[in-house]
């Protein structure tokens, strides 16, 4: 039987390495029922080890290490199939994709996992900041004689202001155009155009859009209205081009809350099977088997 | 933002290529010209309202087995010529002065698919999406500026083009490339004086729908009203003139910034005038051109009173949903040869 390589992408913090540590800890800690288990071994998997050790403990997964692995492959298997895959992550910190968008080149084994007839596991945050315009800024601001200020959450760039708890003054600055500056949306959908282009060749392929950080929504909606809301660029993307993805959207909670609050860190780390903290969220409902994307990558249909 | 990196400068004290991109002496390359490059002592070289266009330069060193991707940026003439092989095109070409609305229009359309389908219509690609955010950058906070703006087409850019395949909704089985080109201002003007200079506007001839931008700005203003109807009369005359407008051409005038018109302080006078003007166009060119329609755009209105894109939406629909031109005399069609480009003009013709 064939095995399939079906790529993770995404750019840097839209949470893959969070999911491969708490993927890593589920497939083999086998603490909950899941369809797929861990084939096989393939070189050191100590940073693994220590991906999931970090996810257990609660604290942020890091990243550091593993910039310097080439790729990581994790090689798994239905149970009820015995169907075999191997999930490739070829840029755990995302910052090959960032200089896709800012350099305009991507590395060769990058094209050759692209170019295989696996699918794609792509990976965006929940908790993308809103790109403002200034109009938009303006109609919050009010009058300039007004002392009032407004409460904003917008892009590192845009100057030292404070977006949380009290309002603040804004503060702005005059910055140059750089890729770096896209918004997150366009820069994803570039890195799904560039799939088209030479020296990609178009093909039909299955696409799983993991909307990380799912946990920070509340009220949670459904991860298709949550695309269509916040990505509607990426969105309308996807729609038009149902000749080339066949696109499955799920929302993940890989940490299960913010870690950064004690009293949602405590409550992680008293929870007697930590497998329990993940969440799933398709149309069908919600579970704590985040293998179920990758089963479904794995399908015929 | 580092104002005077991104600054043209001279020490001729009379030369304001900061502003136009022109050397006064003409120097063509730039760097020809003795003065250019330096600052003049003691002079404040005043940075232009909306800073000119650079590429940005990659210097990073790349791997030797690194594949290179498309820039995304405006394509070329060449890169139309590529895209002809593969799928049929309608050319938009958008004609008016310098800061008559020509990129902010472009611009407002990147910006309103990003946030959601615009005219019954969904995005499907685009192969210049870092060309339209340049020109969309500094509408948004990013941007650092206080009210929104567009990076100003440099007359060394020369002629580029924006792509956008669109879908037409609900079911998104239509698709269309749309393509709109973008030159400086000061090209168009100076080519209305010059029937040689708009032999050479290349997308003048080649496009499905010319349109001829009225600077609303200018035409609210009492002192600047009849130079702005005299720009689009005299572009109208010349193309008319040099047979670049015939019986199968589609025209459409678009007044841009209505928001300010619909504010000013004499508006029924105003637009009495307007009307006068469309009028007079209207029986002059019936007979010469395929179709004249007059049309009133607000793309980013400051006040935020009119909402992004206003009027924008029946624009593109229109431009989208035609399929052929009026022609009311047969035109003979000229022995196909030459690139995919110059084969353009039989497709506009035929109505592909």
């Amino acid at each position: 039987m064939d095995t399939v390589n079906h790529a993770f992408v995404g750019l840097p913090k839209s949470g893959k390495t969070t999911f491969l540590a708490a993927l890593w800890h589920l497939i083999e800690s086998r603490e909950i029922e899941t369809k797929l288990i861990l084939d096989k071994l393939e070189g050191d998997q100590s940073h693994l080890t220590a991906l999931a050790e970090s996810w257990r403990g609660a604290v942020q997964v890091p990243r550091t290490s593993l910039a310097k692995e080439a790729t990581v492959r994790i090689h798994i298997k239905e149970v009820a199939t015995s169907k075999k895959s191997v999930l490739t992550f070829p840029d755990l910190d995302g910052e090959a994709f960032e200089s896709q968008i800012e350099q305009r080149y991507c590395k060769k084994d990058y094209f050759e996992t692209i170019e295989g007839n696996g699918g794609i596991f792509l990976f965006v945050t929940a908790n993308t900041p809103y790109e403002l315009s200034v109009l938009e800024l303006n109609e919050l601001a009010g009058p300039d004689d007004e002392q009032e200020t407004v409460e904003v959450n917008s892009a590192a760039s845009y100057g030292e202001f404070v977006h949380e708890g009290e309002v603040q003054s804004v503060v702005k600055k005059n910055v140059d155009w750089t890729h770096k500056l896209m918004p997150y949306q366009v820069k994803v959908v570039e890195l799904l155009q560039f799939l088209h282009q030479s020296p990609f060749k178009p093909a039909k392929r299955k696409m799983a859009i993991m909307i990380s950080a799912w946990d920070v929504l509340n009220p949670k909606p459904k991860p298709e209205e949550w695309l269509a809301t916040k990505m509607p660029m990426l969105d309308q993307f996807l729609k038009t081009n149902a000749s080339l993805f066949d696109v499955k959207i799920y929302g993940i909670s890989a940490l299960g809350g913010d870690i950064t609050d004690m009293d949602t860190k405590k409550k992680l780390l008293t929870m007697s099977t930590p497998s329990e903290r993940l969440s799933c969220v398709e149309a069908l409902g919600e579970s704590s088997d985040i293998t179920n994307p990758i089963l479904w990558m794995m399908s015929e249909s | 933002m580092n104002q005077t990196s991104n600054v043209l400068k001279c020490s001729k004290a009379d030369c304001d290529i900061a502003t136009t991109g022109i050397c006064s002496d003409g120097h063509i390359p730039l760097e020809a010209c003795p003065f250019f490059g330096k600052y003049l002592d003691n002079k404040v070289i005043e940075v232009p309202k909306a800073p000119l266009l650079r590429p940005t330069i990659i210097n990073k060193p790349v791997s030797s087995d690194a594949i290179k991707l498309p820039t995304g940026e405006a394509l070329q003439l060449d890169d139309i010529d590529k895209m002809l092989l593969a799928h049929p095109l309608k050319l938009i070409a958008i004609v008016g002065d310098r800061d008559s609305g020509k990129s902010t229009l472009i611009g407002t359309l990147y910006d309103k698919f990003s946030q959601g389908n615009f005219g019954d219509l969904a995005f499907t690609s685009s192969r210049t999406l870092v060309g339209f955010d340049r020109l969309s950058f500094y509408s948004r906070v990013d941007g650092g500026l206080d009210t929104p703006d567009t990076i100003r087409t440099s007359i060394t850019e020369g002629l580029k083009f924006f792509h956008f395949e669109l879908a037409a909704c609900p079911d998104y089985k239509n698709k269309t490339h749309l393509v709109i080109s973008d030159r400086a201002g000061e090209v168009y003007k100076e080519a209305r004086s010059n029937s040689e200079e708009v032999q050479k506007l290349i997308e003048l001839q080649k496009c499905l729908v010319l349109v001829i931008l009225l600077d609303g700005e200018r035409v609210a203003s009492l002192e600047n009203r009849a130079n702005a109807f005299a720009a689009v009369r005299q572009t109208l005359r010349i193309l008319a003139d040099s047979n670049i407008l015939n019986h199968s051409s589609v025209v459409q005038i678009v007044t841009t910034k209505y928001d300010l018109i619909s504010r000013c302080s004499d508006e029924a006078e105003l637009m009495a005038l307007i009307s006068q003007f469309k009028t007079r166009l209207t029986a002059d060119y019936k007979e010469k051109i395929g179709e004249l329609t007059f049309w009133n755009i607000a793309a980013r209105d400051p006040s935020g009173d009119m909402s992004l894109g206003h009027g924008l939406e029946q624009l593109l629909v229109d431009w989208i949903r035609r399929k052929k031109v009026q022609v009311v005399k047969p035109i003979p069609i000229p022995l196909v040869s030459g690139s995919e480009f110059d084969m353009l003009i039989n497709r506009v013709r035929l109505g592909e």
